[in-house]
């Protein structure tokens, strides 16, 4: 089933009977706008997306097998997950649980009761011939996003966007089939068959492949963070199908052919595989040509889409409820009654209660508490484990310099611990030493290229000495010095003449504050060294 | 819906011979009888080869021959009874059980690792795998015809 089990959603644009009027207006408008920035030569595009994320649960959604990734081959299969006679499927809590969680992550209404259904594929990776899955009454409905938009080469406007959920469902996955066209076979793995995923299925909400993309980090930053998905997309984690319409400009969205891709495995793939459909609608469209109604299969390599022609047919999915599960109910404070057992009871307020803050959440506290950007947000939100560093950095001294702390953090250190592979928490700059290195930045003791020299003896030398002792006995004191800084200065312009007259008849930047700071090994306060040069050279004006 | 009812009748009464009481009062005792009108039922359905294609398709059943088809269509008139039932008000049903909630299981892992036994079913291993045809090849379209010519 080449593992999607996606299907045709209405793509009527539906707005809640909760949204206020000043909202759906509000959202006309700014939809309008978006529409015109994304529109290519009279045509616009539409996006849905579904995404099928794979529940970070240690055994499968309706069977006792393990979900290892990349375990031997059909060594991680229940009798069930073979879909032996005699089975029967008994859901695992955690996967119940983690949709809960997620839904409430995404601004979803819990259903206090959803139900199951089959729904009917004929592949040889699904033993059943059937997916269990929740097509009548899903597990969470009708939620809201806000996602960050940063337009490519301009990190400094980002945009924020929202974008709706449908609704999510709990489902079984497939197996994995490998073709062998040589042999003419093909080869089944049935140990991903019967792991729990959640198809997560939004609004059409989304004007390019970029907008989708970013919408789709934003998911997976917040499954990683509440711990309900490992966000892998290389191992297949998290597979995106993304439903895409074109149509001119100024027309109803609804006159656009929807045409299907499936299984897209990164984030660059989907906004680049939208951006391909896009492009061959139109061209398309302008050779009068119609759009198949059809389903593509993003080819990576190739950046291109190709028609999945298996698919050609249409699907009779035969849904029919799921006779061997009774309902799923969750409860909550209200409802909870004492005559059910504990570990029979799913709680949506104790999940609530019990959650990681969502990145939303913390974004809003980090620029709330240090007034840092919503790029510096992300940048920390994303690299993992630096959101405790800096603010145990911080909580130790709360009068730092949080530009300091923050370029120190992730111009200097995360260098060195990418570098060795290393998360932050394990690198041997620790709080203390790290936060000793910001104060004498701080205090204008030492420069930059100091405190690199400091963390390469920690990294590279195994050195332990305290900071301040480290420095001393280096002598590594920052340089201000003028006269000595003068020096150099004189020293360098009798060395390198042709230099100095392309300085001063504005060909080129003579470079000279640098280079004082590599002759004095870096302690030299590059503000001074700069000041310098310009007093005996002149400030440098280029020749127009 | 009237072969339905003598079948019960057959066997309420083999119950009532063996143990003189009736095991379950949702069960008549006496067989009812009603006679159907079949101007109100719906129009009979006649199958046309697309759809015996579609299902043979998804049955991976062959029909093989107009007797087939002729019997689907007296299934489906049989069934057609049904429309004559009142359900107005009447909630769906999916299972007798859908009063109680679903048991929730640990999330442990107590199955798998036994690669051996499941491959046991297998017609075709390679390399522990499970060898199938190739790809989602649709079965054949056959282009008979199980239509009599008129």
């Amino acid at each position: 089933m080449s593992h999607t089990l996606g299907r045709y959603r209405r793509f009527t644009s539906n707005f809640q009977c909760s949204y206020s009027v000043y909202r759906a207006l509000t959202r006309a408008l700014h939809h309008g706008q978006r529409l015109s920035q994304n529109a290519r030569a009279g045509w616009e595009t539409v996006v849905g997306l579904e995404i099928h994320a794979q529940i970070a649960s240690h055994s499968k959604l309706f069977s006792g097998a393990g979900t290892q990734f990349a375990a031997p081959v059909n060594n991680q299969v229940s009798f069930l997950d073979a879909a032996l006679p005699g089975t029967l499927p008994v859901l695992n809590r955690r996967c119940a649980e983690i949709g809960v969680m997620t839904g409430l992550a995404l601004g979803c209404h819990i259903n206090r009761e959803s139900r199951f259904d089959r729904k009917h594929y004929f592949y040889a990776d699904l033993p059943q011939g059937y997916q269990i899955t929740q097509q009548r009454q899903p597990l969470a409905e009708k939620g809201e996003i806000p996602y960050y938009f940063f337009v490519a080469n301009d990190m400094k406007s980002p945009t924020k966007l929202s974008a709706r959920i449908h609704h999510i469902q709990l489902e079984q996955d497939s197996g994995k089939s490998l073709q062998d066209p040589e042999q003419n076979m093909s080869l089944i793995d049935l140990n991903r068959a019967g792991m729990a995923l959640m198809e997560i299925v939004t609004e059409p909400d989304f004007r390019s492949g970029e907008e989708a993309a970013a919408f789709v980090k934003e998911l997976q930053l917040i499954l990683t963070t509440i711990g309900a998905c490992s966000g892998v997309m290389a191992e297949g984690a998290m597979r995106v199908d993304a439903t895409v319409s074109v149509n001119k400009v100024g027309e109803p969205i609804s006159t656009g052919v929807r045409v299907e891709i499936k299984n897209v495995n990164s984030i660059r793939g989907v906004a680049k595989a939208i951006e391909y459909e896009f492009s061959r609608h139109i061209s398309l469209l302008e050779k009068g040509e119609k759009i198949a109604n059809e389903t593509r299969a993003f080819d990576a390599e190739n950046v291109e889409t190709i028609s999945m022609r298996d698919k050609e047919k249409v699907h009779d999915y035969r849904f029919m409820p799921e006779p061997n599960l009774p309902p799923l109910r969750i409860y909550d404070n209200q409802t909870l009654s004492s005559d059910l057992s504990p570990d029979q009871v799913i709680n949506v307020d104790e999940i609530r209660s019990s959650m990681a803050a969502t990145p939303e959440e913390r974004r809003l506290a980090l620029q709330a508490k240090y007034g840092l950007s919503l790029e510096h947000c992300q940048v920390m939100l994303t690299s993992e484990g630096t959101e405790d560093f800096f603010t145990a950095v911080m909580n130790a001294d709360t009068t730092r310099d949080i530009a300091i702390v923050y370029q120190l953090l992730f111009s200097i250190l995360l260098s060195f611990t990418n570098e060795h592979k290393i998360p932050v928490d394990k690198s041997p700059v620790d709080i203390v030493k790290f936060g000793d290195t910001v104060d004498l930045l701080c205090s204008k003791r030492i420069t930059y290229q100091v405190a690199r020299n400091i963390f390469h003896q920690y990294f590279e030398a195994a050195d332990n000495r305290p900071v301040e002792q480290m420095v001393d006995e280096e002598d590594w004191w920052i340089i201000t010095d003028k006269t000595l800084i003068e020096e150099h200065c004189k020293k360098l312009m009798a060395e390198s003449p042709k230099k100095v007259k392309n300085h001063k008849k504005g060909y080129r930047e003579c470079g000279f504050h640098k280079a004082i700071v590599v002759r004095t090994q870096g302690r030299a306060d590059p503000v001074l060294a700069r000041q310098v040069v310009e007093e005996n050279m002149g400030k440098f004006v280029k020749k127009k | 819906m009237t072969r339905f009812y003598v079948n019960i009748s057959k066997m309420s009464t083999w119950m009532l011979t063996l143990n003189h009481r009736c095991l379950s009062s949702k069960v008549p005792a006496k067989p009812t009888w009603k006679q159907i009108d079949p101007s109100t039922l719906p129009k009979p359905t006649t199958i046309d080869e697309a759809t015996i294609s579609h299902l043979e398709r998804l049955a991976l059943v062959d029909f093989n021959n107009q007797e087939g088809i002729e019997r689907l269509e007296k299934a489906i008139r049989f069934a057609d009874q049904i429309t004559l039932v009142d359900t107005t008000g009447v909630q769906p049903m999916d299972s007798v059980l859908e009063s109680r909630n679903t048991y929730l299981r640990k999330d442990e892992v107590t199955e798998g690792n036994c690669k051996q036994e499941i491959l046991k079913n297998a017609a075709l291993v390679e390399e522990d795998y499970f060898v199938a045809p190739p790809g989602n090849i649709p079965l054949k379209k056959k282009e008979k015809s199980y239509r009599p010519k008129t």
